[in-house]
């Protein structure tokens, strides 16, 4: 069984022009620690799954997934061809 | 929160250098053993100073080492007379300890290892300690104390020690950097 958790926080940080330390500050956790969540060493317990994803306004699904994270342009531009086909 | 390992005020980045300590930390305390083994009648007094720096060097004394010390856990939170159980775990004590939940798992592993070696140490220790050899037996209850010492000093810095040796080079600078 797969255990590894993968996430989109870097995108997120990167799309929001969020310093790593900035974040860290924020969700109280040393700054070497997102970068360990980033490269995906280290899984987040729940509560600082939720802080994350609290922050982001996003949920917890949209930044963590069992499964490896498709490029945010694929979903978006999948999602513009999905309505254009509809119309 | 600890920012980063730090050795003496000189920043400890990578894999390498934390080993080097380690290593170096090691060869110093097995040169101070031998020569108390040597001088067995005459080290005694001075291996307690050696035990407070050699004990401390790798993060025994608070803040100082380069290991991130170990946060005491705050006093249970007492609404009356009766204090209830701690069903939580550290949870509850998350947020009076310097370390992150990354760090906490970190250093509670570290001393897994260094319990299991210490295990494993003794075990050989006593074992030694145990063969029928009398000559050998005479010569290691002359020079007891030191072996203790040499015990104590080597149970304290462990698990320093196991910490410095696996944690991993520091991520910072890698992926996406703004600013």
């Amino acid at each position: 069984m797969n255990n590894n958790l993968y996430n989109r926080i870097a995108v997120l940080r990167a799309e929001r022009r969020v310093s790593r330390q900035e974040l860290a500050d924020i969700i109280g956790v040393n700054v070497q620690t997102i970068g360990f969540l980033e490269r995906g060493d280290y899984s987040p317990s729940l509560l600082l799954a939720l802080q994350i994803a609290e922050y982001f306004k996003l949920p917890v699904e949209a930044i963590f997934s069992r499964e490896p994270m498709r490029p945010l342009s694929h979903e978006v531009y999948g999602i513009v061809q999905k309505k254009a086909g509809r119309r | 929160m600890i920012e980063s390992t730090t050795f003496l005020g000189m920043p400890l980045r990578t894999l390498h250098q934390r080993r080097i300590l380690v290593v170096g930390y090691y060869v110093v305390l097995l040169f101070f053993a031998a020569v108390a083994l040597w001088m067995a009648h005459d080290m005694l007094v001075v291996l307690l100073p050696q035990t407070v720096m050699l004990g401390g060097l790798l993060g025994g004394i608070k803040m100082g080492g380069p290991v991130k010390p170990y946060a005491a856990p705050a006093a249970l939170e007492s609404t009356g007379s009766i204090v209830s159980l701690n069903l939580q775990g550290r949870r509850r004590f998350g947020s009076s300890s310097p370390l992150d939940e990354r760090e906490q798992m970190q250093r509670d592993h570290a001393h897994y290892t260094a319990y299991r070696i210490l295990m494993l140490t003794l075990g050989l220790a006593f074992a030694i300690c145990w063969m029928p050899l009398d000559s050998q037996a005479l010569w290691l209850k002359q020079r007891e104390a030191i072996l203790l010492w040499l015990l104590l000093v080597y149970a304290l810095s462990l698990p320093q020690s196991v910490l410095l040796w696996t944690e991993p080079a520091d991520p910072s600078g890698e992926l996406i950097e703004m600013r």
